[in-house]
């Protein structure tokens, strides 16, 4: 079953066109890679899937429903949520704020600033994330203090805090150390293993092959290939595409 | 001497409840609204108003006054804070010179530059309050609930949001939060104290002109919360206090009157230029509470 369906989504930023008429689809509870050398539109097709950017025209059918011009926020409480390719976590808040915020929204209003705000639930939950990216003792540093491996960690465990379940990770495995790359992997397949679907932009080949279920390969804005990630590997339009390129 | 001090302490009352109000939008937030002074404006006039015209006092005038600064709030939030900040703060400024030429010209409602005379001063139930000292002890408890108030939400969730909106809206909005919806409550919730604190002033100073709207003030606020640090609830209210003392100090020296305002205005000008230098998150971190 598609999770996601991409139809002819086209940008042009003054005349260039960033993204043209691509498509390509997300099965569900499956690691799909995309990748596209420098340039490709990778980013914008994310920023354009998850609303963060107007699209042209084209289409974003996420578990059967048309966004049409959903917010973005809109967008991740349907359950679609995306790290950034430049990290976007808050500089001035700690790290356990920052995943507290991704952690629920029921507290949102000003109006229950009044009522008792017991938050030991999310601090189990945010605990348990810390855990798995071996960054429990960062919980109360301010995240402008992390190292940026340890930033990519936290957007990714803020992202899945949000509950997604789609998720979208632009150059997950980019800037960090092998061991730091392990934890990654893992926190993919575990999410895979709870049902999730997974998105992946990636430059790192044998990272990216390694996990993927399947491979969409972009060129100047377009579509180019989709398929298993030994085919992708072998065939000579995607070579050309990057020596090309 | 002693009233002068009194009236100083009022004063001060009324202006760190101000200042924390802005201290909501622009420190904690971190939205430019450049015109907040409007909104102290309209508070006093608000209740000058419906005292003069309408008999009401001082309580339900305080409540009346925050209502319309926030419904008034909420009009520029919607039409303004979907778009980049300078938006907002062209609007606010922009209303503000509306609102000078309103109260300049509409006789009939504000009695124009002559302004409002014969405001009663605070009647709690039939209970005329007339000493200096018994105003002071109401506004400290009538301030001071407005302070808890705030206080609350600037630790809540609620105020945990507008710090990271503050940081990065865009990462705000990647979690699922309405960051639109939260910035005008943040104004709303701004404005409405600064309604407040208005309508005190007017049930003290008893006289009410144009010239609440002076523009220019909006450099005090800012200087007070910059001092303070921006977002730090205790830094608002010490930076007021601070700022209140020194610009007492020409005048406790002996200053002559022509230069006390020069005077004033240069140690202003030397405060801000050295808390953005050596401590650019306020002289009062010490005393900002541990991020929730
Ligand atoms: N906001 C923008 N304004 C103008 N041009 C843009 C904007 N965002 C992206 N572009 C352009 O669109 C094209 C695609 O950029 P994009 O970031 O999507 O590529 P990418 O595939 O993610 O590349 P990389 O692998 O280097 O991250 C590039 O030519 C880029 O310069
Ligand atoms: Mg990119």
């Amino acid at each position: 079953m598609n999770f996601l369906e991409i139809h002819s989504l086209s940008k042009a930023f003054d005349g260039l066109h960033a993204v043209e008429n691509l498509h390509f689809t997300v099965k569900k509870n499956t690691i799909t890679g995309l990748i596209g050398p420098n340039g490709a539109g990778k980013t914008t097709a994310f920023n354009l899937i998850t609303h963060f950017l107007p699209k042209d025209s084209g289409k974003v059918v996420y578990a059967g429903e048309n966004l049409k011009k959903l917010p973005a926020y809109k967008v991740v409480q349907r359950g679609m949520a995306r790290t950034f390719q430049q990290i976007r976590l808050w500089p001035n808040l700690t790290v356990r704020e920052n995943l507290l915020l991704a952690c629920s929204r029921e507290y949102d209003s000003w109006w229950k600033s009044f009522t008792h705000t017991n938050e030991a639930h999310q601090d189990t939950q945010i605990d348990e994330m810390l855990d798995k990216v071996n960054l429990r003792k960062y919980k109360n540093h301010l995240a402008s203090d992390l190292s940026y491996g340890q930033s990519k960690l936290i957007e990714i465990a803020r992202t899945i805090l949000t509950d997604a379940e789609l998720i979208l990770l632009d150059e997950p495995a980019s800037g960090i150390n092998p061991t730091l790359l392990r934890t990654v992997e893992d926190l993919i397949f575990e999410l895979k293993k709870q049902g999730k679907t997974i998105l992946v932009i990636e430059h790192n080949m044998p990272f990216l092959m390694g996990i993927s279920d399947e491979v969409v390969v972009m060129e100047n804005g377009r579509f180019l290939m989709q398929d298993k990630p030994e085919k992708v590997q072998s065939d000579p339009r995607v070579l050309e595409a990057y020596l090309g390129g | 001497m002693l009233e002068y001090l009194l009236s100083l302490l009022i004063l001060t009352t009324i202006w760190t409840l101000l200042t924390q109000s802005y201290n909501l939008s622009f420190g904690l937030t971190g939205l430019f609204n450049l015109g907040h002074i409007i909104f102290y404006g309209i508070g006093a006039y608000t209740a000058a108003i419906l005292n003069t015209d309408y008999g009401l006092q001082i309580l339900p005038n305080l409540i009346i006054a925050a209502v319309v600064c926030g419904i008034v709030a909420a009009i520029f939030g919607l039409l303004t804070l979907r778009l980049s900040g300078h938006y907002l703060a062209i609007a606010t400024l922009g209303a503000a010179m509306i609102a000078i030429v309103v109260a300049t010209n509409w006789m009939d409602l504000t009695n124009g530059p002559l302004g409002i005379r014969g405001i009663d001063g605070p009647i709690l139930f039939d209970l005329q309050i007339t000493e200096s000292w018994q105003i002071l002890l109401l506004f400290l408890v009538i301030a001071g609930l407005c302070q808890w108030t705030l206080y609350k939400i600037f630790h809540s969730p609620f105020g945990r949001l507008q710090r990271a909106i503050q940081d990065d809206e865009i990462a705000a909005r990647a979690v699922g939060k309405n960051t639109f919806l939260s910035k005008t409550w943040s104004l709303v919730l701004s404005s409405a104290f600064a309604g407040i604190a208005g309508a005190m002033y007017t049930h003290y100073r008893l006289f009410l002109d144009p010239t609440i709207f002076a523009l220019p003030e909006i450099i005090f606020l800012i200087l007070m919360i910059i001092v303070g640090g921006r977002g730090n609830f205790w830094g608002a209210i010490l930076g007021t206090i601070l700022v209140v003392i020194i610009g007492e100090i020409p005048r406790f020296f002996g200053f002559p009157d022509s230069i006390i305002g020069a005077s004033r205005n240069i140690l202003f000008a030397a405060l801000l230029i050295t808390t953005m230098f050596y401590r650019p998150k306020g002289l009062f971190t010490l005393f900002a509470k541990k991020a929730t």
